[in-house]
Parts: structure tokens; C-alpha cells; sequence
């Protein structure tokens, strides 16, 4: 290498350098970085990609490509350069004038971008732990370097990006357009500048991870201040339930003593008296489920019951009182007959769930109702479907949301009392919506009777 | 012999309900606002059973039941409360029964009648 190259190369290291340092911004510094490989001034590759070092999950991640997508497209850029003459200013050209958009859009970033290869498995990728680049070709890739296969890469430079003795990624590159060979001096310079661009890249990794965390905390300090304010509400609102109920109690209590007494002596004043009860009921009612909702978490008593006797005899139930004509189909699988939970707080869940889709389903004539039950894996599963045209996807974030109500007369408590109970059985609960036709909640509980049966299995046979 | 019920409940709309309802049943009925005049009158009014109130001012009627308890160990006492979770508090358990609260006394009269029939 002779000398004039030499202070060629430290003149534009030193560029590159500044450049690096200037940049603030992670992403945009992975574009300063591959655009730095890729132009003719800069160190001259025609396609270059940054993997990055994913270290819990131990693989390379493909976070950047650029590279111009055809014969064509290389040639203009590179005629467009040659006239700009960036050579002493390039610095102030890679701050400012890379087409981000456009490198973004090239097919070769979508592919390297979605790529993460494991190190557990056969890479070049293993590489990234040697202190040196390398020029590689087609026959030293891994079998699990499919992504560069695919991609064409036959001969072609590989650079570990090494900050602080740890490595953070790579950077390949190589001449797939033009296919000038990769020389020493290609490999020297790249080297040299993948060391300057890793100290960069992991110093805005290292300020991006504080930033997250600073962020992380002060939403984690919301939260807390957000769950005290809720318990203080919580509080308040049982209080206020409280007084609410027992005044009720009293004035229902005189209220249908009154009501009887006028039955048969002033027909008017016991019809208005009704319709007091009737209003003042439904207030009664919504205590009840406020203090069910507030005792969400409450201490349940849970055994081992008849799943499919609590449904039958649930729904024969609510047909008793429910007299329009809606069709109740079951489809209730003999290896869900059992469950393990609170059977006062299943059926709630039932009925709750019922009352969601009669509501649904009350201006329909042909009005269904299916109830199903199955096994799977290791849970019993509980589906409630309805044909009422499904909830309206505006609603849909707010299923589960306490206080909420699409209805004239709901409390907004229904499902947020199954979703609480639903948890208390360590399960999970979700919606299938087919809007215009229907929806389907989807109960899962774990089966703990059979866990229990393998588990003494286990025990018997070790 | 009409039986006699003492009622305690700092409730005085819910006392007098229970009054009403519990005469027209065909008990005497004699209440009281809080745990303590209930106490202080026990032995002189000799209740058939008593129906006690848990959350009171002054003294609980968790402690009343105690004492009540310790007095007289075969009068019949039924908790009364508007929530159930007092259900699974030990110091209930020594009650006769427990009852939510609610303005339906159903539940409570057949309580109340299948603890006197008992206790004769």
C-alpha cells in the first residue's frame, strides 16, 4: 500500500468519523453507516447490510440494507454522485442528503430487515466474535444463510461491528453490480470503519435503552399514582354502594308493605306503587352488581362441579323468566362435564354472558343462542354465540371496560364481572366478533382436575 | 306464648321494618340502635332469638355475638349484614346463621321459624 492511499484512507476515515459522530439518531446513523460503504467515495461497496447481535434471543438481526435494486438504478446513482463531487464534504452530505425514504423501499432492505439468524445454528454469522473482517464467498455460508443466498452473495466482505471487546453486529458487503473484486485494502478500510461505526451504533443503542427505561419508569410511576386514585375510587364507590343499599332496604321493604296494603283497597296507588318498586329495584340491582364487580377478587370457593348440569339448569333458568322465543342450542362435550371452580361464580358468568346476547339478540325473531363446551390442551373451554349481528367495532376496546354501556339500562358491569371472574379462575376470555352477523365469547379455564391426574400419575409411577 | 325477637340494627328505617314485618308474623319484637342497650336489656327481656346486625357504630355486632353468646348459649342468633363476605370471618361462625341483607325478609322469616322449631 503506498502512501499517497494511505492518507487517502485516514483522510476519509476521518470524514466517515465525522459524519458517525454527528449523527444523534440510531436509525438515521445505520443509514450514514451502509451509505458510507455503498458510495463510490465513500468505501466503494455496490450492496452492504448491518446485522445487529439480539442478545436474549442469540441471533442476528437484520436491521438495514442498502443497496440499489437493479443494474440500472446503480448506474444512475452512481453517474449522479460523480457529478455531485462530495469528495470534502462528506460529512456535511451524509448528514444531510440521504434518501432515507428510498433505501427504506428497495426490495433488498424488506428482505435483509425481516431476516434474524440464530447463532445456534450453521452461520458465517459465528464470525462476528473474531476481531477482524473477512472476504468470504458463496461456499463459506452456513446452511442457515439462506437470506444471503437468496439475496446472491458470492464474494463478499464480512465485518463484525466490535464496541467495548463485546460485539453488537456485522456488516456485509459486496460488489454484486459491478463485480469488482473485493481486495485486502477493501477489507483494511472496512474493518476500520465497522470499529468506528460499532462504538457509534451502541453508544445511541446504550442512550436509546436509558431513554426507554426513563420512559418505562415515569409510565410505571403514572400507573401506580393512575391505581392509587382507582383504589381510592374503588373505595368510595363501596362506601357510597353501601349507604345506597341499606337505605334501599328499608324503602323497598315499606314499599311493598304499602303495595300490599293498597292491592285490594286503592288499585291506582298500588300501580304507581309498582312502578316505583320497579325503578327503585333496578337501583337495588345495580348495587348488587357493583358490590359483585368491587368483590371481584374475592376469596371464591372453588371445587370440583357439574359443568354441564350448571348450564342446563342455568338456561332453563333464564327461559323461565325470558319468555320471548329465543332457541337455546348446547353442544356440550362429555370430556368438559367437570370443572374446577366456584360454581356460584361460573354460573354468573353464564348468566351475565346469556343476558349480553338476549340484549343482543331482542329485536330478532329468529334469535340464537349456543352454548358450547369443549376440551383443549390443558383448559375446559366455554363458548357463548350469539346471532345478533356482532358489537359494533367502535364499542370493541370497551367489552371488557367496568362503567361501560351501550345499553339504555345497563350498568356496564356484566362482562367486566366475568372478565374478574374469569381471571380469578386463571383463565382468559376472549371475543370473536363477526359484525352484521354475531359474536362469541370464548372462556378458557385451566383443567385442574386433569393436571391433578397426571400429576399423581407422575408421583406413581416415579 | 307469643315468641319474642330482639332486633339490633343502628339502621332505624331497616329496625322498624323488621318490627312491622316480624309482628305480622306474629312475634313480639323488641329492637334496639346499637349492640350495647341490646346487651344491657338481654336479660331483663329474655328473647326467644336475636337477629344482630355486624356493622354497627360503637360496638360490632361480631362483639355483641360473643358476649351474647357467653349469656345465653342456646338463644338463637342470626347475623345480618348487607354483604356476605363477613361469611367466611371465623368470629361468625358460632352465629346460629347468617342472612344478607336484602328488602325480600323471605329468607329470614323461614330462618327464623326453622331456628325457633328447633330450639323447642
Amino acid at each position: 500500500m503506498d502512501i499517497d492511499r494511505i492518507v487517502e484512507e485516514w483522510k476519509l476515515l476521518y470524514e466517515l468519523g465525522i459524519a458517525i459522530s454527528l449523527t444523534t439518531d440510531l436509525k438515521k446513523l445505520l443509514h450514514v453507516v451502509l451509505t458510507a460503504v455503498t458510495i463510490g467515495d465513500g468505501l466503494g461497496f455496490n450492496r452492504a447490510a448491518i446485522f445487529l447481535y439480539n442478545r436474549p434471543n442469540n441471533t442476528m438481526d437484520g436491521v438495514l440494507g442498502v443497496a440499489p435494486d437493479s443494474i440500472q438504478e446503480a448506474t444512475t446513482i452512481w453517474n449522479s454522485l460523480r457529478n455531485l463531487d462530495i469528495r470534502g464534504r462528506m460529512a456535511s452530505w451524509l448528514l444531510n442528503e440521504i434518501n432515507i425514504e428510498a433505501q427504506l423501499n428497495s426490495n433488498f432492505n424488506k428482505t435483509i430487515s425481516k431476516s434474524r439468524i440464530s447463532l445456534q445454528k450453521d452461520t458465517i454469522f459465528k464470525n462476528i466474535n473474531q476481531k477482524q473482517a473477512f472476504v468470504f464467498d458463496a461456499s463459506n455460508l452456513g446452511g442457515d444463510d439462506q437470506i444471503l443466498r437468496e439475496l446472491n452473495f458470492e464474494q463478499f466482505a464480512f465485518a463484525p461491528l466490535i464496541s467495548r471487546e463485546q460485539p453488537i453486529g456485522a456488516i456485509v458487503a459486496d460488489n454484486f453490480y459491478n463485480k469488482r473484486p473485493i481486495e485486502q485494502d477493501d477489507i483494511t478500510t472496512l474493518f476500520l470503519f465497522a470499529n468506528q461505526s460499532a462504538i457509534a451504533i451502541e453508544n445511541l443503542m446504550s442512550i436509546e435503552t436509558y431513554k426507554n427505561m426513563s420512559k418505562r419508569l415515569i409510565e410505571e410511576q403514572q400507573n401506580l399514582i393512575h391505581q392509587k386514585h382507582i383504589f381510592n375510587l374503588g373505595r368510595a364507590v363501596a362506601d357510597i354502594t353501601h349507604e345506597i343499599k341499606n337505605a334501599l332496604i328499608g324503602a323497598i321493604g315499606f314499599l311493598d308493605r304499602a303495595r300490599k296494603i293498597s292491592a285490594d283497597s286503592n288499585p291506582q296507588v298500588y300501580q304507581y306503587l309498582e312502578i316505583v318498586k320497579k325503578e327503585l329495584d333496578r337501583v337495588y340491582n345495580l348495587t348488587l352488581d357493583i358490590n359483585r364487580y368491587a368483590k371481584g377478587q374475592n376469596r371464591s370457593v372453588k371445587k370440583l362441579f357439574d359443568l354441564e348440569k350448571l348450564i342446563l339448569d342455568t338456561i332453563e333458568a333464564i327461559k323461565n323468566i325470558n319468555s320471548s322465543n329465543i332457541q337455546f342450542i348446547t353442544d356440550l362435550s362429555e370430556f368438559a362435564k367437570y370443572l374446577y371452580g366456584d360454581p356460584d361464580q361460573i354460573k354468573q358468568v353464564l348468566i351475565n354472558l346469556i343476558k349480553n346476547s338476549t340484549e343482543a339478540i331482542a329485536n330478532k325473531k329468529d334469535g340464537l343462542i349456543k352454548i358450547s363446551t369443549y376440551k383443549e390442551d390443558k383448559f375446559i373451554v366455554i363458548t357463548v354465540e350469539d346471532n345478533g349481528g356482532g358489537i359494533d367495532i367502535k364499542f370493541l376496546p370497551y367489552v371488557f371496560k367496568p362503567f361501560y354501556s351501550t345499553k339504555t339500562h345497563g350498568t356496564g358491569l356484566g362482562l367486566s364481572i366475568v372478565r374478574e371472574i374469569v381471571q380469578e379462575h386463571n383463565g382468559v376470555i376472549s371475543l370473536d366478533n363477526f359484525v352484521g352477523k354475531g359474536a362469541k365469547f370464548i372462556i378458557k379455564i385451566p383443567n385442574l382436575v386433569e393436571e391433578e391426574k397426571n400429576e399423581k400419575k407422575d408421583n406413581g409411577s416415579g | 306464648m307469643k315468641k319474642k325477637i330482639m332486633v339490633v340494627d343502628d339502621e332505624e328505617s331497616i329496625r322498624f321494618l323488621y318490627e312491622e314485618e316480624l309482628k305480622d308474623e306474629g312475634y313480639d319484637v323488641v329492637s334496639y340502635p346499637d349492640a350495647l342497650s341490646a346487651i344491657d336489656d338481654f336479660d331483663n327481656q329474655k328473647p326467644d332469638l336475636v337477629l344482630l346486625d355486624i356493622a354497627m357504630p360503637k360496638m360490632s355486632g361480631l362483639d355483641a355475638l360473643r358476649i351474647l353468646k357467653e349469656k345465653s348459649p342456646d338463644t338463637p342468633i342470626i347475623m345480618s349484614t348487607a354483604y356476605s363476605h363477613y361469611k367466611q370471618d371465623f368470629s361468625t361462625w358460632i352465629a346460629d346463621a347468617y342472612i344478607v341483607k336484602s328488602p325480600d325478609l323471605t329468607e329470614l322469616k323461614e330462618k327464623i321459624k326453622e331456628l325457633l322449631k328447633l330450639n323447642n
